[in-house]
């Protein structure tokens, strides 16, 4: 299984609830969502699947070179100050 | 009444409009509005009944008994009644035209308990086919049955909803679980437990149909942290902790999706890009998502499926491979300072970076985006940067080697390819342009910081570079 790198590309949202994302694909193709800032990213994986027809298990979303996880959510990832790395 | 003709016919026209989406959406699509509809006229009856309740009286008490037919011909013969003499009534025929609205409330009211007699019928008929794997094609059911056919349904739902909730992890189909018990005997026990009870489920869940990705949903293995005990133990297949998603979240999403198709706004933009929004509330239970908050932003996720990969014979994956990676940077000893020296890249970097260094028309913000990458590492500080690389279903490995203060050469890229199949000549070439680009970065904000590197190599470093191709001979673990 090849795993296609998706990027993820962070827009400044007009409101403070929604944030505009860009998802950027491998062949160039950009497809826009708006979402919650709470609302799991799972469901925007699941719409750009359905969308491109691959599946889910197939791609990678990545942000900064770190792969998201459906579980994750805007505020947690795109925050300006995403995460405090304290692996040992 | 109106209103609840007027959404049927809203409803009905759902699926011939102007779908964007993938045609085998249309029939969760339909099921989707089959349930709206269902329990948008369901209370409607029973409210009709009770509003002709009240004016019981003035309805011919035998109305109720009567075929549809002889009802239509009752309201033909009033409206005709009241054509030919409503005038010279005493009461302008006022009485006549509030019979007649009855009567057609009574008719209309029957047509909606047929459509949704149909509609249940229709449920039944997948909830059969998801059970069964047979279409019900049986005469009409006894209309006593359909109301807890609902509520079976409504009550399943809510209990899927609530497994959700308690992030159970159940439903493996039966592949998985044969997989499950060579990689986590402890949990074969729940799994068995639940996966019966969910069989039980999916006879009275008529949603299941359409969002089951049971043959090929994997089950999801997560990593938590790379401190965990057991990960430090070994590289054995068994991840701890395991979360055994349920395959209803899938669906659960599926849902989600399904249920914001209609309220997003798509746009086409040069027909590039498609605008989505949703404007939808978040259906994830707050308590749920607590919950997987907790994760180690570098934790690497797969899935049971992956091991296979692992197989002879079979080709490895990114998340096999970035695991590996991971594994392989856990801290050695807690005095680790070796760990500085290098940095690995994830396998998902070089496609990035020749992104990037393909870019035509570059722009400054690009490369500083890119390098968020590898924020807050100094490439040059390190020792030996890896590079793992993903082409044609075929690994390889680069090694950036950064010089020492002492040492009197540049950077020497080495390529290791044990079949020479990748391109030594275009991995160089790209991965000199990166370091080049790097290099540039650092001395337009020139700061003291890159003193592992000699000055005088540092001030030349661009043609300094020297590449190598190492040598590797293909190895077959499985021989030795």
């Amino acid at each position: 299984m090849s795993s296609a790198g998706q990027d993820e590309d962070k827009k400044p949202g007009d409101s403070s609830s929604h944030i505009n994302v860009k998802v950027k694909g491998q062949d160039g193709n950009e497809v826009f969502f708006r979402i919650k800032k709470g609302s799991q990213l799972k469901k925007l994986m699941t719409t750009y699947c359905d969308r491109q027809s691959v599946d889910l298990n197939a791609i990678a979303f990545l942000f900064d070179g770190r792969r998201l996880r459906a579980e994750q959510t805007p505020d947690e990832v795109f925050s300006p100050f995403p995460h405090v790395s304290c692996a040992l | 009444m109106k209103g609840g003709r007027q959404r049927k016919t809203k409803a009905e026209m759902g699926p011939d409009d102007d779908d964007p989406f993938p045609i085998g959406n249309k029939d969760a699509e339909r099921e989707r509005q089959l349930a709206a509809e269902e329990s948008a006229e369901k209370p409607k009856p029973s409210s009709e009944v009770d509003g002709g309740g009240e004016e019981e009286s003035l309805l011919d008490p035998n109305c109720r008994m009567w075929s549809d037919q002889d009802l239509s011909a009752t309201i033909a013969r009033m409206k005709g009644t009241l054509k030919v003499m409503g005038k010279n009534l005493p009461d302008g025929g006022e009485k006549l035209r509030v019979n007649i609205m009855r009567h057609e409330a009574e008719l209309q009211s029957r047509k909606i308990r047929r459509d949704d007699e149909k509609c249940r019928k229709l449920i039944q008929s997948i909830n059969n086919r998801t059970c069964t794997g047979e279409l019900d094609f049986t005469g009409p059911r006894d209309p006593s049955s359909a109301p807890s056919s609902l509520s079976v349904f409504s009550s399943s739902f809510c209990g899927s909803l609530d497994d959700k909730t308690a992030h159970l992890t159940i439903n493996v189909p039966g592949k998985d679980i044969s997989t499950l018990m060579q990689c986590g005997r402890k949990n074969t026990r729940v799994d068995r437990r639940f996966s019966a009870r969910r069989i039980k489920k999916r006879g009275s869940s008529f949603r299941q149909k359409p969002f089951q990705t049971s043959n090929h949903l994997p089950v999801k293995v997560v990593e938590q942290s790379l401190s965990n005990d057991e990960r430090k133990r070994n590289l054995s297949p068994t991840p701890s902790p395991c979360h055994f998603e349920d395959d209803l979240s899938g669906r659960l999403t599926k849902k989600i999706a399904a249920c914001i198709q209609p309220s997003q706004n798509i746009r086409y933009d040069n027909g590039k890009s498609i605008v989505l929004e949703d404007e939808e509330e978040p259906e994830v239970p707050e308590k749920a998502r607590k919950a997987d908050q907790v994760y180690d932003p570098e934790s690497v996720e797969f899935y049971c499926s992956d091991l296979e990969c692992l197989a002879p014979q079979s080709y490895l994956s990114s998340d096999i491979m970035n695991y590996y990676i991971r594994y392989l940077q856990k801290p050695a000893s807690s005095t680790d300072t070796e760990r500085h020296k290098y940095h690995f890249f994830n396998t998902y970097f070089y496609e990035k970076l020749k992104q990037d260094v393909l870019r035509k028309n570059k722009l400054e913000t690009s490369f500083v985006k890119f390098r968020r990458w590898w924020k807050g590492i100094n490439i040059f500080e390190k020792a030996y940067i890896f590079l793992p690389i993903h082409e044609d279903l075929h690994w390889s490995l680069v090694i950036i080697c950064i010089p020492d203060k002492e040492d009197e050469s540049g950077p020497i890229l080495l390529h290791l390819d044990s079949l020479k199949f990748h391109s030594s000549k275009s991995i160089f070439n790209n991965i000199r342009s990166f370091l080049i680009e790097e290099w540039k970065f650092l001395r337009q904000g020139e700061s003291k910081s890159q003193c592992l590197i000699a000055d005088k190599i540092w001030r030349k470093l661009s043609r300094r570079i020297d590449e190598k191709i190492i040598e590797v001979l293909p190895c077959f673990f499985g021989f030795q």
